[in-house]
């Protein structure tokens, strides 16, 4: 009866033996580094659990102090996309800059005078 | 799961700020216009831009009228945007009347407008509006919007 190492080619039989022999004469703290390496991947990655109560606990009052600070600060800086009104006027009291445009300021300025306004038109 | 809730409490808390921030904006706290913002000036003009765009007939009539608006006085501006608002509050065909009557009275002596104040007075509805089809105001140009 014949082994299994004896129905080898003798190239592969010849790896082999290389292959043993070099193993043994690897140094004990290699064997140990490469262990503890082994050990290390093998090893889930350590899970941050309480991560996101850490970031809770930071941004949310933070954000709530945003919220309710703004409430009592005065408004200085310019509002964006505010509503539109006439541009170029002292009061900005008419709304529409187009309507404004659309008549002679002359029939506007003459319907205010105390020739106009007695006469009704209304 | 967790990150889903907190990404939904953070989203409120800032649209609760964001309105929070709406809410605390008084109109008043408008600053003048040299200091506007870009996007504030954009949206103050972005009437008048559209409406010159969109009607490129009425383009001369509008510059001349902005032109006269800035010609006038403090005060004038102020008499002008009170006699804005009575024509505001007229309806298609006392606006239609407002337009004839100045028309006319523009092209006439003192004493001739004085008659013609007393003439407008004493006249029914329907005088009034046989009078204007007489006196149509030539002042409106074609396709001037029915305001």
């Amino acid at each position: 009866m014949t082994s299994a190492t004896d129905k080898q080619h003798p190239f592969d039989r010849d790896l082999q033996q290389l292959h043993a022999a070099a193993v043994r004469n690897i140094s004990a703290d290699t064997l140990a580094r490469l262990r503890v390496a082994r050990h290390g991947l093998a090893r889930p990655a350590p899970r941050h659990r309480h991560a996101w109560r850490w970031i809770a606990a930071a941004a949310l009052p933070a954000i709530l102090a945003v919220a309710i600070g703004v409430q009592f600060l005065p408004l200085s800086q310019p509002v964006p996309g505010a509503a539109p009104v006439i541009a170029g006027t002292e009061t900005g009291d008419y709304a529409d800059s187009v309507t404004a445009l659309d008549e002679n300021p002359d029939l506007y300025l003459w319907l205010a005078s105390p020739e106009a306004l007695p006469l009704a038109m209304e | 799961m967790r990150i889903a809730c907190i990404r939904s409490t953070m989203l409120c808390l800032l649209l609760a700020s964001g309105s929070a921030l709406a809410q605390s904006a008084p109109a008043e706290a408008l600053p003048e216009w040299d200091k506007l913002s870009a996007q504030q000036r954009e949206a103050l003009l972005a009437p008048v831009r559209e409406r010159w765009n969109s009607e490129p007939g009425q383009r001369a009539r509008m510059l001349e009228h902005a032109q006269r608006w800035r010609s006038m006085t403090p005060e004038q501006r102020g008499q002008a945007r009170k006699g804005m608002r009575r024509f505001e509050g007229m309806d298609p065909q006392q606006r239609q009347d407002a337009r004839a009557l100045f028309g006319r009275m523009q092209q006439m002596p003192p004493e001739q407008r004085q008659q013609l104040r007393e003439q407008w007075k004493g006249m029914t509805p329907e005088q009034r509006r046989a009078w204007v089809q007489q006196n149509p105001p030539k002042a409106m140009p074609e396709n001037a919007p029915a305001r």
